[in-house]
């Protein structure tokens, strides 16, 4: 019985191996036309929900999001002058900065800096992500009149 | 038993030598270079490949779980663990079913784990930020697995080789 659990188990590990193909054949076409499709799929869905982004002319709004919630939105419309934010409570070191419409994490207290290496953030759409932190900051456009308006083409 | 000492000593020694090469990766290739988090080569992957060829799912399951709970317990934080963990698991998923599809070259296996080890960090960032934009970086990550995919491979060819001479007795395999 112990015997045949014994065999049984190789079969099943024997038929999980396998002897590989150390040359390139047509079928690994198959996969990286799959890889290749899926990149420009996800490019293209991308690429659209952007201009769909730009397209909105209301207002820009630079909007931080830690862990999906809201922690920051200034309205960039109104800002000239440099002003630095650092909105993630008991994180002094990390700092948003807003100056003449734009955007940026000026610092933050993560290794790799990649969200600081994006620089500054102007068009809709637009966004750098700090994982370490879980932040993204993000610049939206809305529509002042969305929301106070709620009638639609025929009633206006 | 259906593993014997010999193979758990094999075990440790692919643990060991993933867990080396992408602590060296990450020295010798500074993130910096990639402007998108989380593209890397993943050389670790070859370690991956071989262990799916020899031992099969099984003991290549406990050696990627084990190469991330050590990596995080050397001084990783828990967002690194999540994103190798799901990254790992993706990638060995699709790796063990296109190896028992048969007729897949290594090529095409280690480009379709290297895409696939994209996908699932993608995913954990999408986890860890709870929004979706992260997508955004996908196509590129994509792209650039099909290339990191086929330097694997390439890689992975002498090894391989290497591996099978040293085990004359039985040919393909190790036990």
């Amino acid at each position: 019985m112990g015997q045949r659990f014994t065999e049984n188990a190789k079969k099943f590990d024997g038929d999980s191996r396998g002897k590989p193909i150390l040359h390139f054949v047509k079928w690994d076409l198959l996969v990286l036309g799959l890889v290749g499709m899926l990149a420009v799929t996800t490019f293209l869905s991308v690429y659209l929900y952007h201009n769909h982004m730009k397209a909105n002319t209301g207002d820009l709004f630079a909007v931080l999001t830690v862990d999906g919630e809201e922690v920051l939105r200034v309205d960039l419309s109104q800002s000239t002058e440099q002003k630095l934010y650092s909105p993630i409570e008991g994180n002094p070191d990390f700092v948003v900065c807003i100056e003449n419409g734009q955007a940026c994490i000026e610092k933050s207290n993560c290794k790799d800096q990649i969200c600081v290496a994006v620089g500054f953030l102007s068009k809709p759409g637009d966004m750098a992500v700090c994982i370490p932190n879980r932040a993204v900051l993000k610049i939206v456009s809305e529509e002042p009149s969305s929301g106070e308006k709620p009638y639609d083409v025929i009633s206006q | 038993m259906k593993y014997k000492a010999k193979d758990y000593t094999r075990f440790g020694i692919m643990i060991s030598l993933s867990l080396a090469i992408s602590v060296a990766e990450s020295w010798l290739i500074p993130a910096v270079l990639f402007p998108v988090p989380g593209m890397r080569l993943g050389l670790a992957n070859v370690v991956t490949l071989v262990s799916l060829y020899f031992f099969g799912i099984a003991p290549t399951l406990m050696i990627v779980v084990s190469r991330c709970i050590l990596t995080f317990a050397f001084g990783g934080n828990l967002v690194a663990f999540l994103f190798s963990l799901l990254g790992g698991l993706c990638s060995l998923a699709v790796m063990h079913f296109l190896i028992s599809r048969r007729h897949y070259s290594v090529f095409g296996v280690s480009v379709g784990g290297a895409a696939a080890h994209n996908v699932g960090q993608i995913l954990a960032a999408v986890i860890l930020t709870r929004t979706i934009d992260m997508v955004a970086y996908l196509p590129v990550l994509l792209i650039v697995s099909l290339l990191t995919g086929s330097v694997i491979a390439i890689a992975f060819i002498p090894i391989y080789r290497a591996c099978t001479i040293a085990d004359k007795n039985r040919g393909r395999d190790l036990y």
